[in-house]
């Protein structure tokens, strides 16, 4: 027989793998919403500028869903194209935080809250892994070349490729972190963390 | 205004956390300000991140320019495939490991960085030592829950070299969505029961017998 606190953690962790999967199996469904918005986003944050990335959703069940045209405003006008997954970019860290949210064992009421303001900061995480392969591409040094970082700044940005986009896992650690930012009021760590009284343990 | 503010703050404070991890909030006014009102739990985002940097620093920066990490991480991956081979072996099945490469059934399953599970076990290391509890349960949580969750990496492993031999339409789906969701679970639910036992016993070490 488990004892509550164990019950607690397994309630949670059935919890979030049944949201979890729930979503990952809802892809198909929400890929037709999810698309569009990820293009609006990267739209509206690298549309603009020197160096800019149009997105668009293409058709089809393919992994890579989204064209990426670069271009960089010339003289000489240079453009090429790359292909992003929207899904493991966008969509796999945004379900992470729900289901995180979701399966804690808080009131509803805090974990509205704490989905609005979870999806924000994942929202600004998704922009940063749309960001890095623009930014490489726009670094490397051929005719689309605009950046020129130094060797920090090469060394800084194939890290974060590595670490925050490539990585299996990587769709995980820093949702967490958010999750534990914005579902975790101080008497919710204290009861975690604070020694309780044995008689009742 | 003031009074509203107030009353408001005072009502969240009566909500409480609710069931769950939730005991009563704390009687009286509820703390002002993103530090106070999430307190250690702030802490314990900002070390694990700062000590995740620091890991990520170090273990992606290119093996081109850092061999002797590289070197490190294929021996501990060729443990894996040879460790693999060696319980298929041990419950009657076919399998071999030639370095990093683990064949069941004659298919070659190769295990490859990220395979490693070194990312959630970092993320493990790195929430044990940013909760505040005494050395000692620190050092408890690392020795035991390290090897375990190389061993159920193994586990996890195994079971991808066994549906890549068997199920190949599905591993896709198992290795990226289905085997890394479940470990890093587990790491948390690891880390979950390990926070509530190393505080546990620090306070019955505490009570004097009797």
């Amino acid at each position: 027989m488990l004892s509550p606190p164990a019950r607690r953690i397994a309630g949670f962790g059935l919890r979030f793998l049944l949201v979890y999967g729930a979503l990952v199996a809802a892809w198909p469904l929400l890929a037709h919403v999810h698309r569009p918005a990820y293009c609006a986003l990267g739209n509206v944050l690298f549309g603009g500028g020197e160096a800019s990335a149009r997105f668009r959703p293409l058709d089809g069940p393919q992994d890579l869903d989204i064209e990426v045209r670069l271009t960089k405003r010339g003289p000489p006008l240079v453009s090429a194209v790359m292909k992003n997954d929207s899904r493991l970019v966008g969509y796999m860290p945004l379900i992470s935080l729900v289901a995180l949210v979701l399966a804690s064992p808080i009131p509803w009421k805090r974990r509205r809250k704490a989905l609005v303001l979870g999806l924000a900061l994942v929202t600004v995480f998704v922009a940063v892994r749309m960001s890095i392969p623009i930014r490489r591409d726009f670094s490397r040094p051929d005719a689309l070349q605009v950046h020129h970082p130094g060797a920090f700044g090469r060394w800084l940005l194939d890290v974060s490729e590595r670490a925050l986009l490539d990585a299996p896992a990587s769709f995980f650690v820093v949702p967490v972190l958010i999750w534990v930012l914005v579902a975790f009021r101080r008497e919710d760590w204290e009861l975690v963390t604070r020694p309780r009284d044995p008689e009742r343990a | 205004m003031g009074r509203q503010k107030k009353s408001r703050r005072e009502a969240r404070a009566a909500e409480g956390p609710g069931p769950g991890p939730g005991a009563p909030a704390a009687a009286g006014e509820a703390p002002e300000g993103l530090r106070a009102a999430k307190g250690p739990a702030l802490r314990f985002v900002l070390v694990v991140a700062a000590l995740m940097a620091l890991f990520y620093g170090v273990f992606y920066t290119s093996p081109e320019e850092n061999p002797g990490i590289d070197r490190l991480i294929r021996a501990y991956l060729g443990v894996y495939a040879s460790a693999g081979a060696f319980l298929f072996d041990l419950v009657g099945l076919e399998a071999q490991a030639r370095g990093t490469t683990l064949f069941v059934d004659a298919k070659a399953v190769e295990v490859v960085r990220g395979c490693d599970a070194m990312e959630p076990i970092a993320f493990f290391v790195a929430a044990v030592v940013a909760l505040q509890v005494p050395l000692r349960a620190k050092l408890i949580g690392l020795g035991a829950g390290v090897p375990l969750l190389m061993l159920l990496n193994l586990l996890r492993i195994m079971a991808l070299a066994l549906i890549s031999a068997r199920m190949p339409q599905v591993f896709e789906t198992a290795h990226i969505t289905v085997g890394q969701t479940v470990f890093v679970v587990c790491t948390l639910c690891l880390w979950f029961a390990w926070a509530l036992r190393a505080t546990r016993v620090e306070t019955e070490r505490a009570v004097p017998a009797g």
